[in-house]
């Protein structure tokens, strides 16, 4: 069997449940179908599994994990959270099985980001390249720090939302965020600094 | 708790949801998903009909030797597993007649296949049509033997058909790949091989359709067939990057070539 087979075979087995979440009730809206929810949600799904560090190579299987997963529990879902917080827990689970899956064999991460929408090749280019400088600064950060950044920083999650998402402790929420975002800024510094010195 | 600096910030900023997937990846993992609950829903109607069976014979059995606790027994396996056929999914039922997680067997993941390798169609495609019906038709379909897909499907929105995923155009080492190419194909013509230029960059285009140093690549190309002496071909092309990109200083680039360009 091949490490991603094993893998799926640990993920049906081991994956915890998704808790019962407790937020506001009119935050939950659940789409009219499974399709539905995978139209409106895929994107968001995939930007979330990659911010916390799926390797490219490996974002179709997570992606499909997600959906699975989230195909089998829906009918768990009572509405009582935002959905795109339920889904982000989701997410969150199945990130983890496959980022450390990745540390394990040490994969490189190349980024196969879509071609954007904007006017010239040079904005092109330049957009392309602050993907890639955030997902570089990104790689350099804890797994743990990174999930609760990515949640704050880039999900623009409130730390009750990141609680309820990862069944974190509050504190540890808090004080991941902080060192996170030490950590995130003295990696952008050195990356700039690296890059300057190259172009000069 | 510190905020983030200003540097920081502003890269977040610039990147916003650019980093999402493409059309090409939406279609493929939908395609992944679908396969994977058509996959379920079958087995759990095999998993039916040999319950259903073994019921039967379980009845027969304990009336021959009396032995009702064993029917019993057999006959709840049976009721059990026929109510374990899945409809099919993916497709736009209402939520609500979406099986709960004890209802439905536990689909297991479909294999991605590389994306780095063209993409076959995968053989349950065709069974999470709208109409695509019971997990009994499902069953009974044949499998339609891997081919490659002909064209990028349309942007559908909620769809319920799920055409096969067009082949990953770009994931051979993305811009590291283009930028090596157009690279060989700057060397190329700087060492006068404007032919073997031309080569490399219809080799690109072929490699990278929806690259990103495309206009980069077009530009090159009109060049090359200037050099080679192929006007009227350097001048439809200057054309049709004229039109893709009438905004692209790189085409600037082309007045100083064999082409003529409109003024103003």
């Amino acid at each position: 069997m091949t490490d991603r087979g094993r893998l799926g075979n640990q993920l049906s087995v081991r994956f915890a449940p998704v808790r019962r979440l407790r937020a506001k009730p009119e935050s939950g809206t659940v789409p009219s179908s499974f399709s539905a929810l995978y139209d409106e949600h895929f994107d968001f799904v995939w930007r979330s599994l990659r911010r916390l560090g799926v390797p490219e190579a490996a974002l179709d299987d997570a992606a499909q994990e997600v959906f699975l997963v989230v195909h089998r529990r829906l009918s768990e879902f009572e509405g009582r959270s935002s959905l795109k917080t339920w889904l982000f827990g989701i997410a969150f689970n199945v990130a983890q099985h496959f980022v450390r899956a990745n540390a394990r064999r040490g994969t490189d991460r190349i980024l196969d980001l879509p071609v954007p929408d904007v006017a010239t090749p040079q904005e092109e280019l330049l957009q392309a390249e602050a993907v890639r400088l955030l997902y570089r600064v990104l790689d350099e950060l804890h797994p743990d720090k990174r999930s609760v950044f990515v949640m704050a920083e880039l999900e623009h999650m409130t730390a009750p939302e990141i609680v309820e998402a990862t069944g974190l402790p509050l504190n540890t929420v808090y004080s991941r965020l902080r060192l996170a975002r030490r950590d995130f800024e003295a990696a952008l510094k050195r990356h700039k600094a690296r890059d300057d010195w190259r172009s000069g | 708790m510190s905020e983030l600096g200003r540097e920081a910030k502003e890269l977040i900023d610039r990147v916003g949801d650019r980093d999402g997937p493409s059309r090409r990846d939406r279609e493929r993992v939908r395609h992944l998903v679908s396969a994977s609950l058509a996959a379920a829903s079958t087995a759990a109607t095999s998993a039916s009909l040999a319950a259903g069976a073994a019921g039967s014979v379980g009845a027969t059995l304990a009336k021959s030797a009396g032995l009702s606790q064993i029917a019993l027994w057999i006959c709840v396996g049976g009721v059990v597993g026929a109510a374990v056929s899945a409809p099919v999914l993916l497709s736009d039922a209402p939520s609500s007649s979406i099986p709960s997680a004890r209802a439905v067997a536990s689909p297991k993941r479909v294999r991605a296949p590389s994306r780095k390798q063209p993409e076959t169609t995968l053989p349950s495609a065709p069974l999470l049509e709208a109409d695509a019906g019971t997990a009994e038709a499902v069953a009974a379909r044949p499998a339609p033997a891997p081919k490659l897909p002909a064209a990028a499907p349309a942007e559908s929105a909620n769809t319920a058909a799920f055409p096969a995923p067009p082949p990953a155009a770009t994931s051979e080492g993305g811009l590291r790949g283009e930028t090596r190419l157009l690279e060989q194909a700057q060397r190329a013509r700087a060492a006068g091989r404007a032919d073997r230029a031309l080569q490399i960059l219809t080799s690109y285009a072929a490699r990278f359709p929806g690259g990103v140093l495309r206009s980069e690549s077009l530009v090159m190309q009109v060049l090359c067939l200037c050099e080679l002496g192929r006007h009227t071909e350097a001048q439809a092309l200057a054309e049709q990057l004229l039109k893709l990109h009438p905004e692209s200083p790189l085409v600037q680039r082309l007045s100083r070539s064999c082409v003529q360009l409109p003024s103003g």
